[in-house]
């Protein structure tokens, strides 16, 4: 399969799923239990309301409708880039959306380099010297870092660097400073993972005979390693990045709760706990949304990345 | 050459580096003119949880500048461990012994610096497995590049400019490279070698590959190139122009060879001189044609003796008894006194002398070697004990098997297809008696290959022939060779036999009747084909015992379980694997065992024809004669019919009655295997046989196909 | 009657065979020789022992006030100190082990249950079937799980359910896809090809030839699952949406002692190393399983878990 046939499949079967999402984000609003317009008046108004209440309420938000029709009209303005309005402020979800944004994917790429810089040249050092007590150290580590409870690590960074040494903010967005601790306790937790799979990666890459021939050329060790090796053990690793990018968003609302960032994160549990529908489905829509097409972008830079790779192949 | 070559005498230590306790096979060596490499009472331990394992014992021996050496040996002798010691390319737990002296300098003592200027300029490597030792993710110019690089800068290596970094490399010194890289695909027999520079190892075929792994070792311009089974992986065809390429290097450029194999008329081919190693130890050394001809050591006599080119056809093959003795052992005399019929007590305590057998003929470690014995040809087939063991194998019995139809008709019946279309039925009715057990008639396997849109635009068609048009009849009680390179579609032509394929066109008939594939075969045509998969381990799941891996096709007949159990036993005796083997698990099993499960599940449904993918390729010598024997005794024992495939034409040509050859998907000739060999009509046929290496050079030399042989060359094509 | 002997005698053979090989077998020793991977089974038999017997031998209620005994710092009478409304630390955690480690179970289970029936019936029956199935995968996969979970677990309502629900309606295309993979790599293997050509049933190549190939890297994947719930719940609860007060759960506890942290760090920390220990634990083993049952498997287990 060339390129553009591969773009032109993968973007087919995304439209697919994309569809399966909005049906499955749209569905959320029926798990409520009991009449959502009721639940959600109950809450809005903090207490009981009338009939009259929930019956104007249903009309403004066409849930008069039969589910389908309700279904289409919702997709048909998603697809206008209309997202709804907020219950609690007249504000379209579709602005809260983009004044959080940026705020979560700072986060985001933030800590993925925390990660990188702390992963690849660990993972690397561990599988080379194996069995060393660098290596042990660093698998204990990343075993450490996979099993902390994130927003348990954040509190004790909040602890020792803002409360105790001082010299970083606790909480808040905005500057630099206020990004440190959030993307190492975000990054570390990503690290830990890629770590041990770029150990466990680079120690099969280093069994192939490939690595035995570049060494019998003459080459430095450094340049077989980091040339030859790395290259290959990087190759599994990227393909997981994309789902890693999911526990990132995963990581991005505990943390962003920890450390107050008005993001994306936040404002969902916000919207969740208010029953802010509108809120978040559109959320959860424009999550799934960015880590489908991650996951695709991850696809063609695999190409790149390894020559055997035919696009298009099972991967599973 | 940056290093002036020390002397001979200033390079050779006259004794050993090391503690004479331990030095139990040092050898006076003969060889004292070597002074390119000499390896030294060398020894190679790695640990294990019991005893440290000794991959190699005690080897020593040299090699002079421009001289091919041949080290040859069964799997698991450590031949291939003690290559790797000679680049210092040891595995960190190992631990290295002795000396290897390598152009003046000891690799077992050198730097990490020396290393990398002996690798890059002294001796290069060509390792097993070719697929694997290029690096998938750099085109094949980048890999050569490097090497020339290192070559010509060994000490100024920096990270940034391998890496291509601007502002840290020379863009243009990497051009220049890879165009130098074109060069060295040219001199290895690569064609339009400007456009393969470009290419990813995955996009070349088997042998191409290869030749680039040769090119890759041939850019530092070694004075020792070492090649660890070069050709073992590849065709008949591509192997002859593969050492034709060996021996052209070694005129030009003077380059000294170490030729690690287990194929004794690769050897025979191309070596100077042989050395023979057994359980880690250098048994017999000597010139190759001595060797071979007038073998002093009884191993060497009783590998070459299992060798089927060596024994008539349909005749017994001599096989060698008993196992490779436990590489943790704590052992003392001779490794092979246990499995020798000469060892007496001397050989089996104490250390065993190594014997120059004078007059420049090698040396020997064995005390039997009897300088008056004449040099008469090893035919007697003197070796063989038949001791009780789960290997052994009852005589083979005369058989009527030997004389089948096919050989006595006369030729008249085989037909050779040209490529030209002329469309001929390879078999006539000549022998109208011998009803065909089965019939294929123009049968074609196509296979959708998913091309790009602009090759659709360009009307390129999508589909790939495995299989074309192929009209074939296996006789009852014949044994049927199918031969041809890797790629021809003789695999396939196997799975359309069985049923795992259906056929784009053409009729498959079982007496007569048509059949289709697996699922829609009867009970008894599916119990009439028995199948023996190449990789046999893999054909078994590991999970099951033996007893309930045989038993299985039984199940379904809704057998009873002591049925089931007296069925497996006879089956089991029937194949020589005693009746506890039935509880084991593959991997308790040996190579030579495995095989024998997966024959005797094979024949216990009481098939009429079984289908042999490759049965012995991946099997030692030794196992290979034992496992050839088995199979001709089933044959005679149960009426059996034989599809065999083989890409080893000298297990064909002593087990066969007829060929068939593939090429291309398509059977360019069939006939009696005598005739097949002898006279062949088919020009592809007759570059096949030429490529095959005897183990007398005299026979051959002339005849074989050069690198820019037409035919050869376009066979050489990627696989995918 | 012979019948029955019959059959309890090859039940016999086959408990024996089946020690024989266990004791015998390479894969026990090859688990061992790594100390690591027995710190894991130890940690997991540990946490698994607390939960059974934990709450009959707390010290205390782990839901009493006791408001005098506030902010107690661990001596004799509370040996890991009583939280900001007097109960005991020590009691708490032995509950929560419980709770926890059911939770994970319960979890695990039903995504093992659900992803693994999904995933045998796509690889082996192929066609549309698998095509649609795949695509329900797929579309479970384009959400990041605990995203989610928490708008599942939010909407149906804060509660300890309700967070099990979630994450089990969000954890089971792993295991389909995995399965799946398994299933049709294992159809071409050779030893199935051969089973068909011998004629075995289907029934007998899906049971003995195709499951137990698949059970190794599912039983890998369910054991670094349970350290992926816990952190789930424990993040759950943090929000607000598992378990409610007083309910003795380690993630609610942590964050309730997150106010704490300065001046009674023992509030947080003690469940915050639980979970650690506990996520340690189950990981470490399925590190361990992993390399005797399937050592080809590393990336794409990581991939999934």
């Amino acid at each position: 399969m060339d390129d553009a046939t591969y773009l032109l499949h993968r973007l087919g079967t995304s439209i697919i799923v994309l569809l399966g999402v909005s049906v499955v984000t749209y569905g959320l609003l029926f798990l409520t239990p009991g009449d959502p317009a009721e639940v959600i008046l109950t809450q809005q108004l903090d207490r009981q309301p009338s009939a009259a209440e929930i019956e104007s309420f249903r009309a403004t938000h066409g849930m008069d409708d039969p589910i389908p029709v309700q279904y289409v009209n919702w997709v048909t303005d998603v697809l206008r880039g209309d997202l709804g309005t907020s219950y609690y402020s007249d504000t379209a979800v579709s602005t809260l959306i983009v004044d959080a944004l940026p705020l979560t994917i700072e986060l985001a790429v933030a800590s993925l380099l925390v990660a990188l810089a702390i992963a690849i040249p660990t993972g690397v050092l561990s599988a080379v010297h194996r069995g060393s007590a660098i290596d042990y150290a660093s698998q204990l580590g990343a075993l450490v870092g996979v099993s902390m409870p994130n927003f348990w690590l954040g509190y004790l960074l909040i602890l020792v660097f803002a409360l105790t040494l001082g010299f970083l903010p606790v909480a808040g967005a905005g500057s630099y400073g206020q990004l440190v601790l959030p993307a190492i306790t975000l990054g570390t937790g990503m690290a830990a993972v890629l770590t041990r799979l770029i150990r466990s990666s680079m120690l099969e890459v280093l069994d192939e005979a490939y690595v035995d021939t570049a060494r019998s050329k003459g080459l430095r060790k450094r340049i077989v390693l980091y040339k030859h090796a790395l290259r290959n053990a990087l190759v599994p690793v990227v393909t997981i990045l994309g789902v890693q990018l999911g526990s990132l968003l995963n990581g991005a609302v505990v943390v962003e709760i920890v450390f107050q960032r008005p993001g994306l994160g936040m404002l969902l549990v916000d919207a969740v706990f208010e029953r802010n529908y509108p809120v978040v489905q559109g959320i959860t829509l424009v999550t799934a949304g960015i880590f489908v097409g991650t996951n695709v972008l991850v696809d063609l830079s695999y190409r790149y990345l390894d020559p055997r790779v035919e696009l298009g192949g099972e991967t599973a | 050459m940056q290093q002036p070559r020390k002397t001979a005498s200033e390079s050779t230590h006259s004794t050993p580096a090391f503690d004479t306790d331990d030095t139990t096979h040092t050898a006076c060596t003969a060889e004292s003119t070597t002074d390119l490499l000499t390896v030294e009472g060398l020894r190679v331990q790695f640990p294990s949880p019991d005893e440290p394992v000794r991959a190699v014992d005690g080897v020593s021996f040299g090699i002079a500048d421009g001289e091919i050496v041949g080290l040859v040996g069964e799997s698991g002798c450590g031949k291939s461990v003690t290559a790797r010691s000679i680049i210092g390319l040891d595995p960190p737990e190992a631990a290295v012994r002795g000396s290897i002296e390598l152009d003046g300098t000891d690799v077992t003592a050198a730097s990490e610096r020396q290393l990398r200027r002996l690798r890059g300029d002294t001796v290069s490597m060509v390792f097993q497995n070719s697929m694997e030792t290029l690096n998938p993710v750099l085109d094949i110019g980048e890999q050569i590049a490097e090497s020339t690089k290192v070559h010509d800068h060994p000490d100024s290596q920096r990270l940034l400019d391998y890496l291509h970094a601007p502002l840290f490399s020379s863009r243009a010194d990497w051009h220049e490279r890879r165009e130098h890289a074109a060069d060295l695909l040219d001199q290895v027999g690569i064609a339009s070698p400007e456009e393969r520079v470009d290419d990813y190892p995955h996009e070349l075929s088997g042998g191409q590959i290869q030749r680039v792994a040769i090119a890759l070792a041939l850019a530092s311009d070694p004075d020792l190139l070492i090649a660890d089974e070069p050709t073992t992986a590849v065709d008949a065809t591509t192997q002859a122009q593969l050492l034709d390429r060996f021996r052209h290097l070694n005129d030009t450029r003077g380059m000294a060879l170490l030729l690690i194999t287990h194929d004794l008329s690769v050897v025979a081919e191309l070596c100077d001189r042989v050395v023979v190693m057994y359980a880690g130890q250098v048994v017999e050394t000597g010139p190759a044609g001595r060797v071979l001809r007038d073998p002093s050591h009884p191993y060497t006599r009783a590998l070459l003796d299992c060798l089927p080119q060596r024994v008539d056809r349909n005749e017994r093959l001599p096989t060698i008894e008993g196992a490779v003795p436990d590489p943790t052992d704590d052992r003392s005399g001779c490794p092979f006194a246990p499995r020798c019929e000469r060892a007496t007590d001397d050989c089996r305590h104490g250390d065993v002398p190594t014997i120059d057998l004078g007059d420049g003929r090698g040396t020997a470690t064995c005390y039997d070697v009897d300088d008056s014995r004449p040099a008469a040809p090893y035919n007697r087939p003197g070796i063989t004990v038949t001791a009780a063991s789960d290997e052994s194998d009852p005589t083979r019995e005369p058989t009527p098997a030997a004389e089948t139809p096919a050989a006595e008709t006369p030729s008249s019946e085989s037909t050779a297809r040209s490529s030209t279309r002329e469309k001929t039925r390879p078999e006539s009715t000549a022998d109208g008696d011998r009803e065909p057990l089965v019939e294929l008639e123009g049968v074609t396997k196509q296979y959708a290959t998913a091309n790009g849109l602009i090759d659709r635009l360009f009307g390129a068609t999508a589909t790939r022939r495995a299989v074309a048009d192929v009209d074939l009849e296996i006789r009852a009680g014949e044994t049927l060779g199918l031969v041809g390179e890797t790629g021809c579609g003789k695999t396939t032509l196997a799975e359309l036999v069985t049923g795992l394929e259906t056929p784009t066109a053409g009729e498959i008939r079982f007496g007569g009747d048509p059949v289709g594939g697996v699922e829609s075969r009867s009970a008894e045509t599916l119990a009439d084909v028995g199948v023996v998969f190449q990789n046999p381990r893999s054909s078994l799941n590991p999970r099951l015992t033996v007893e309930q891996l045989v038993a299985e096709p039984l199940r379904s007949r809704g057998w009873s379980t002591d049925r089931r159990r007296e069925r497996v036993r006879t089956v089991l005796d029937r194949v020589g694997l005693s009746e506890h083997r039935a509880r084991s698990y593959p991997h308790e099993l040996s190579g030579g065992q495995v095989q024998r499960v997966a024959i005797a599940r094979a024949i216990t449904p009481d098939p009429t024809l079984v289908v042999l993918d490759e049965p012995v390729s991946a099997l030692d010598v030794s196992i290979q004669a034992r496992i050839l024997n088995l199979l001709s005794k089933l044959q005679a024992e149960f009426g059996l019919t034989y599809l065999l495939i083989s890409h080893d034409l000298a297990v064909v040509e002593h087990v066969v009655d007829r060929v068939a050859v593939m090429s291309r998907g398509e059977l360019v000739e069939i006939g009696p295997v005598d005739r097949g060999f002898d006279q062949p009509t088919h020009p592809y046929t007759k570059t096949l046989l030429a490529s095959i290496p005897s183990l007398s050079p005299e026979e051959t030399a002339g005849v074989r196909p050069s690198a820019s042989d037409g035919v050869s060359s376009s066979l050489d094509r990627p696989t995918r | 009657m012979s019948g029955v002997s019959g059959v309890l005698g090859s039940v016999g053979t086959t408990v024996r065979r089946r020690y024989r090989a266990l004791r015998t077998s390479r894969k026990v020793a090859a688990f061992c020789a790594n100390p690591l991977n027995v710190v894991g089974l130890a940690l997991v038999v540990a946490i698994a022992v607390a939960a059974a017997v934990g709450p009959f031998i707390a010290p205390y209620d782990p839901t009493t006030q006791q408001l005098t005994n506030r902010l107690q710092h661990p001596s004799l009478a509370h040996p890991l100190g009583t939280d900001q409304l007097g109960r005991d630390v020590l009691s708490r955690l032995l509950h929560g082990a419980r709770l926890s480690l059911s939770i994970a179970v319960a979890v695990t289970g039903i995504r093992l249950t659900l992803g693994t029936t999904i995933g045998l019936l796509a690889g082996y029956a192929g066609g549309w079937t698998d095509e649609f199935l795949m695509r329900l995968v797929d579309v479970q996969l384009a959400f990041p799980g605990l995203v989610l979970a928490l708008v599942i677990a939010g909407i149906l309502g804060p509660s300890l359910r309700n967070v099990m629900l979630a994450l089990a309606l969000v954890g089971w295309a792993s295991y389909a896809r995995l399965v799946r993979g398994t299933v049709l790599t294992t159809k071409e293997r050779n030893f199935v090809r051969a089973a068909r050509l011998l004629n075995v049933s289907r029934f007998r190549i899906a049971t003995r030839h195709l499951l137990p190939t698949v059970a190794g890297p599912v039983v890998v994947l369910a054991t670094l699952n349970m350290g992926t719930v816990i952190l789930g719940t424990a993040g759950l609860s943090f929000i607000g949406l598992g378990a409610q007060p007083p309910t003795a759960e380690w993630g609610t506890m942590l964050s309730d002692g997150r106010h704490h942290l300065r001046s009674a760090w023992w509030i947080a920390n003690v469940p915050g190393v639980a979970i650690m220990l506990t996520v340690l634990g189950f990981t470490l083993l399925g590190d361990g399983l992993r390399d005797v049952l399937d050592p080809k498997r590393d990336a794409t287990i990581e991939k999934l878990s």
